[in-house]
Order: C-alpha cells, then structure tokens, then sequence
C-alpha cells in the first residue's frame, strides 16, 4: 500500500520535487514554502520573480507578452534577504533540470529595504528541509503525507481545477478590500519614539545581508539581468518611519543600497516609492504596504520600457529628494481626522 | 524521537528490533542477557538523545547521583531518605521554578527511581547491577510516558529475552497493537485536539453546546493520546517479547471514581498506593485519617500533574469525591462484584448506565480544570455547561465544527447528496464524536483488541484491517502534534 503511495506522489509529483507537470494533470500552487524549491529545480523557464507579498500579485503572462520572458513566480511571502538566498540558490544550481535546459535572463528582485536589517540567517518561517536538501531518505516526509495525497492530488483530481500559474500564489484581497476605508480602519500607528535614530544604524547589517545574500547571484551570474525594484509603498509606510523616528536611518539605509546594486552592470534598479499619485491615494493599497494588482502590471511595464529606472546615484539623490518632498508636502493631520 | 515519527517506525525500530533477534539467534547463552542489556542501553540513549542536550543533561545527573545512592543503599542499607529528597528536588527545582522547558520525561523517571530505591531498601531487589539498573530506568518503550513500570517484574523479563526467539506471533500481535495507537493518537485525538485548543482559546465566545462538545472533546482526547501511546509502547515491547504493565483499562466505563482510578494510569495509581498511602498509614489508622491519606495522595497527583491552583483543583475534585465513594461504599455494594465480574467491561444495565455517565461527566468536569489556562477560565466553561440554554445555548459554532474537518471525510462527501462543504463540518464533528464515544464506552481497548487477533481466525482480512490504519496513520504523520503526557 505504501509502495502504491509512493509511486502514485512520485508519478503526479504537485511539489514538482522529482519532475515537472505532466499532461493531463491539474496541479494546485498554493503552497510556497514548499512548492517553490520544486518549481525553481524542474520548471521550464528563463526568469524569476523573487521577493516579498509584495510580489506575488504580478502576472507572468504580462512579463511574456511585454518582455517575451518565460517567468517564474518564486515568492515568499514575508521574505526575508536569506529566504531570497535559499530559493536563489536553487534557480543558479547549474545541476537542475531547469538550469540544464535554459538559462536565467532575468530575476525580478523585489527589495523590502526594513527586512535588510534581520540577521543575516534569520528566516520567515522554518523551512520543510526534505524538499530542499538532497537526501532521499528524508522524502518520506513528501510521499507519505496525507496532505500531499489528498490536497494536491485527489481534490484537484476530483474538482477538475488547477491553478494558473501566471497567478499563483496571488493575494486573497479581492477588488473590495483596496480601499481607505479598509487601510485606516485596520491600520495602527506605532508608538512615537522621542530619541532620533542615528543614520548609520542600518548600514552595517544592511551591508552585511546584501553582501551574504543577494550580491553574490549578481556577481556570479553576470549574463542574468537583475531588476532589482524598491515596491511603493504607501504614505502609511512612511509615517511609521517618522513615528518610529528614524527617516534619515531609513533615507541613508536605501542611498546605500542603491549605490551598492549601481555598482554592477547587470543591474537595472527602479525606484517606485515616489510615485505620488500612487502612494498618497490609500484606495490603491489594502494596508499599509500592498498595493493593488494593477500597481504590479504598471510596474511589469516599466520594467519593459526602462520607466523609473535608476541609472545613478546623482539621479537616485532626485529621487530620495522627492520623496522626501511628497512626505513634507502629505496632509497626515487631514488624514488621522477622520473617522473610518 | 517520538513512537509517531518516520524515523522510529521505518529505521530506529527496524534495526533496534532485527539486532535484537539476531543477538537471541546468534550469541551463546552466557553472554547473550548482557549483549541485549547493553544493546537496550545503547539504543534507548539514542533515542532519549534527540530531546536536546538539556533533557540529557538532567537525566545523566539522575542516574548518576541515583546509582551512587544504590549502591550505599545495597551496601550499607541507608540514605533512602536523602535520595528521595534529591529526587523529589530535582522533579520541583524545574517542574515549579517557572523553567518555561521541562526535561523531557523528567516526573516519570524521578518516581521510577524513587520507586527503585524504595525496592532496594526494603530487600526486594537482590541482584542489583548497574547493568541491570540502567536497561531498566533507560528502557526506551516506556521512557516518555510509562507505564510506571516495576523493576522486578520489567528486570525478568528483560533477562528472559536471552532465552527467547523471534516470534511472529509476537510481532504481529504487537504490529496490530502498534497500528492501533498511532491510529488513536495520530488520528483521533489529534482531531480533537483541534477543537479542544479551539475552545480553550476562545472560551468567553463559546455557546453551553459548544463548551460540553470542548469538554468532552478533551476527555476523548487525553483517552486516545495518552492510551494510545501506551498501546504503542506496549507494541514495541509485545514485538521484543516482553509484557508491560497494563495502564488503561477502558477507564471512561467506571462507575465511580475508585473505579476510575483502577482503570486510568493504574500504574500511576499503583505507585501512589505503594510510596505514598500505605507509607501514609493507609486505612489502618483510622477512618479520618484514611480520608485525609487520600485527599493528600490526590494533592500529590495533582501537583506532580502541573504547575497551578487548575491541577491543584483537579486533583481534589478526585481525592474529595474519592473520599465520598469510601463514605458511600458498604463491603457488600455490587462495586467489588462489579470490578471483579464477568461483566467488568461492559457498562449494561440501567444503574450501572447511570453510574457510569455520572463518572464520565463528573471526570470530564475535573479535566476542564486540568485543560483551562485559567481557574477562571475553567470556571466560565462549566457555568456555560450548566446553565447556558438561552441565547445560542444550543447553537454550534461553525468555526468549533470546523475544527473536525477531515479531508478523508471530505471525499466520502464528495461522491454522496451532501451538497456543501462549509455545512458538513458538523457532520464530520458527530461522525467523529459518535465514533469515539462509541468505542470508548463500548468496553473495549486496544490490548484486550490484540489479544483476541491472535487468538481468532480471519488472518488475511485483520491483516488487511491492520494494514490499511497503519498506512492511513503513516499518511497522517505530517504536521502531528507532540503527546500531551510527554510533559508530564
């Protein structure tokens, strides 16, 4: 019996650990942790999407149809620099079957510039290891699971329903929840700090985490283009930053990234948070950070045409500037007033 | 390592049991008892070895100071008290200093070497041998969670196992008695233990429905988990050869709380008989004090139980009720017929129906306060079991339902006129309560289960029977949760 069940979960294969999918078979992506050691080793494409919640609302279709890109969605949500890492690693083994059939053109790197100051080896949540290491032993844990067998073969296999991977792992938000109304009513601001944050203090382990774990893959891979993009977040955001009171910590914090990723040629930085229309208008958010689906096709687009591509530190000085300009100008007073 | 992971059933059990079978066939008689002691000894190391380096630390401390405490004991016949005070210490030092991690194991094994000394003392261990003393206090099978095993009677029969051979009636008797906890603990009370962790919880948004289907819900759950484990455990050892004391004996059909406790943790039970009551003076000191001897048994247990007023409360709920059984109780009631009759297990007949319920529910009653995080907590939950019938009193909570969710059930459903998902969760929650109550109540237990599979015919079919709860159970081990008893 067990032999029939593991024979059944190494045929189908949902986590996609043996194999890509077959034909004929409905496959439900649903579950990054551990579906995306799988479809980064077996999959067939030549770019991946990384990073954050902040990117898992992006289309991989409109990244063929803008960019002829064949793309890979590889989220997690709540991502931190070493959860991008782990999952980069498998994408660069050049022993995969993804690796020996094409190359990486493209990585889509979202950068959420507050995860840059966890520990170097910190991760979002503990990892299922026996679907990232190469152990066979361990696999046990994948062909004996009840879950495997019943939530990712049988209930697709009955309802006849798959997920479409162009949408995976998509934010349950519906149209509905992007509005003000939803943001403020759920949003709390932090408690105010009196003592100002000294301005390197994010420096050190910033530098240490892109050292650790992301510019090695831009260094090792100089034939991959990396769009490395800082997501717009809301003018929420910024007002933690203030209440929190460490603007210039967090202002120094990303001039150092950016001047880091500029180093390389291989890099095509983006710089969405100073999109005024976009980041002062709270209908476009469903909190304080994520931004509605539409934000990521704008993105995906100018990823495509090179809009809000920063080309250099004196231009992403602009930008910081008028960043700041949009958050001296913003009318929180007006905002906090009302009652949602 | 728990019995409910991979690596113990398909690597560490495997090996630990063909080394074993090998070593009955292959070593010469002479050496063979100390080849399979220092084999146990190895092995149930290993096994305590992947709780950490601080669970090792305090049980090597143990056995150390515990073993130089033997040999004072067997050579110049004193220093019980001063071990007892060690190791009641040791259990108080981190089970009520606010440790937030307990050492694995740790009230087990203390009152096994309380036990083991006391034996020692009194002249009742003859051939005391660290060798001896170690595969018993390590012997992985009841490590975690006993039985509270005897050193006599657990030391014979390890050194019977030099005389024995592998025997597949053996090994299949206790396959099936294997197969059958996992299926209680990785399927039964895990599902309820959902609902259970739901309800405590959410205690203030319970209906009174809702509160009585999270109290009963526990007092199924502790059944199966802690009866489970200790069928597994009695498995393992059925496999080796080797019989381990009886430790659950269909405890929810008592008919009063005397009964209970002869049939809930016996050995447990046992123990506190034999090192603490009859130390205590027992019953021959009079009425009164016979009473104040097992409302103190029953503090002790509580305490030993956890940490708080919730189990210094529990434990008294059973030592006053015990003592108004012992008032009640007339040398010519049916209670001895009825524990000593041929009709032990079987709660039939409209009195004894009524006497077990009253037990059940009144034991259930104790084990809310054993489960609350709170006494305030465990109070509100019995306040709405009592008294709750007016606004939602009888409405179930979706959410609670849900908890008993089973995709298995969900495929039944599948293929059946049930219609909606979302509205089958309270049918998934009667299935399983109706199914668990229905093998609690009917007598039976997994041992007396086992017994008749080796004894009856039908070979292929109980084969298959066992077959399908195993893997079903196997299937089901991701994501399983740890043995409640285990830190205890």
């Amino acid at each position: 019996m067990l032999a029939a069940v593991t024979a059944l979960v190494i045929y189908v294969d949902p986590f996609f650990h043996y194999h890509g999918p077959r034909d004929g078979f409905y496959y439900v992506v649903d579950n990054q942790l551990s579906q995306n050691p799988g479809m980064a080793r077996n999959m067939d494409y030549d770019s991946c999407i990384i990073g954050s919640s902040m990117t898992v609302n992006f289309h991989t279709d409109d990244f063929y149809e803008l960019m002829g890109l064949n793309t890979l969605k590889l989220s997690y949500s709540g991502a931190y620099p070493k959860d991008d890492s782990n999952i980069l690693n498998i994408v660069f083994d050049k022993d995969s079957y993804a690796r020996k059939n094409n190359d990486v053109k493209a990585v889509f790197l979202g950068l959420d510039v507050p995860t840059l100051t966890a520990d170097v080896n910190e991760i979002k949540y503990e990892l299922p290891m026996y679907l990232y290491d190469d152990n066979p032993i361990n696999d046990v844990k994948y062909l004996w699971n009840k879950d495997v067998l019943l939530q990712y073969i049988m209930r697709p296999f009955i309802q006849k329903k798959g997920t479409n991977l162009s949408e995976a792992y998509a934010s349950w938000w519906t149209d509905e929840y992007y509005n003000i109304q939803w943001v403020m009513h759920n949003y709390e601001e932090p408690q105010r700090v009196e003592t100002e944050a000294d301005k390197e203090l994010f420096i050190e382990q910033t530098g240490e985490n892109l050292k650790v774990n992301i510019l090695p893959f831009v260094e090792e891979n100089p034939d991959t283009q990396f769009y490395v993009f800082f997501p717009p977040y809301s003018i929420l955001y910024w007002n933690n930053v203030i209440c929190e009171n460490h603007l210039e910590a967090t202002m120094r914090q990303y001039e150092f990234a950016a001047e880091e990723f500029l180093k390389y040629d291989n890099v095509h930085l983006f710089y969405f948070q100073n999109m005024e229309e976009v980041v002062t208008d709270l209908n476009n958010y469903a909190d304080y950070t994520h931004y509605k689906p539409e934000i990521n096709r704008y993105m995906t687009e100018c990823f495509a045409d090179g809009t809000h591509e920063v080309r250099s530190m004196e231009q992403f000085e602009d930008e910081l500037s008028s960043m700041r300009d949009i958050i001296e100008r913003f009318d929180f007073e007006e905002l906090f007033s009302v009652e949602y | 390592m728990t019995f409910n992971s991979y690596s113990f059933i398909f690597i560490y059990l495997p090996v630990f049991l063909a080394v074993l079978y090998l070593m009955q066939i292959y070593v010469d008689k002479k050496s063979a008892d100390k080849a399979i002691r220092l084999w146990i000894i190895a092995m149930s190391a290993l096994f305590f070895v992947f709780f950490g380096m601080r669970s090792i630390c305090v049980f090597a401390l143990s056995i150390v100071v515990n073993t130089i405490f033997a040999k004072i004991i067997s050579e110049k016949n004193k220093g019980l008290p001063i071990a007892v005070v060690f190791n009641v210490s040791l259990l108080c030092a981190f089970k009520y200093s606010g440790n937030p991690v307990m050492p694995v194991a740790i009230s087990f094994y203390t009152f096994q070497q309380i036990a083991f000394l006391t034996e020692l003392k009194r002249g009742n261990i003859k051939d005391f041998s660290l060798l001896n003393y170690l595969s018993y206090i390590l012997f992985f099978p009841k490590i975690l969670q006993g039985p509270l095993s005897e050193y006599d009677n657990l030391n014979r029969q390890i050194a019977s196992l030099s005389e024995k051979k592998i025997n597949s009636e053996g090994i299949m008797d206790g396959l099936y008695l294997f197969a059958l906890g996992l299926f209680k603990k990785v399927l039964l009370s895990d599902i309820l233990g959902k609902a259970v962790d739901f309800g405590y919880g959410n205690v203030a948004s319970l209906t009174a429905l809702d509160a009585v289907i999270v109290a009963i819900s526990y007092s199924f759950q502790l059944y199966f988990d802690f009866s489970g484990y200790c069928d597994m455990a009695e498995g393992v050892c059925r496999m080796m050869g080797i019989e381990l004391q009886m430790n659950f004996n269909a405890p929810y059909i008592a008919r009063n709380i005397s009964d209970f406790w002869d049939r809930w943790h016996i050995t447990l039970t046992k123990f506190f008989t034999k090192y603490v009551y009859i130390p205590l003076g027992g019953s021959r000191r009079g009425v009164l004090r016979t009473y104040l001897n097992i409302l103190i048994v029953f503090f002790i247990s509580g305490i030993w139980h956890g940490k708080g007023l919730t189990f210094i409360i529990w434990g008294m709920m059973h030592g006053v009720m015990m003592v108004i059984t012992r008032i009640k109780a007339h040398p010519s009631t049916d209670k001895d017929k009825s524990k000593n009759g041929p009709d032990k297990n079987k709660p039939f007949g409209a009195i004894n129906v009524i006497k077990t319920a009253l037990t059940f529910i009144y034991v259930t009653a104790a084990w809310v306060f054993f489960r609350a995080p709170s006494v305030n907590d465990a109070a509100l939950i019995l306040k709405k079991c009592a008294t709750g019938i007016g606004q939602y009193g009888l409405h179930i909570s979706i959410e609670l339902a849900e908890c008993f969710q089973l995709d298995e059930l969900w495929y039944v459903f599948k293929v059946t006129p049930i219609p909606s998902w979302n509205k089958s969760g309270y049918l998934c929650m009667w299935i399983i309560l109706v199914v668990s109550a229905l093998f609690i109540f009917s007598g039976k237990t997994a041992r007396n289960m086992a017994d008749k599979f080796a004894q009856g015919n039908n070979g292929i079919l109980k084969t298959v029977f066992i077959s399908i709860i195993f893997v079903w159970s196997v299937l089901s081990l991701g994501g399983v949760s740890t043995f409640l008893y285990v830190n205890f």
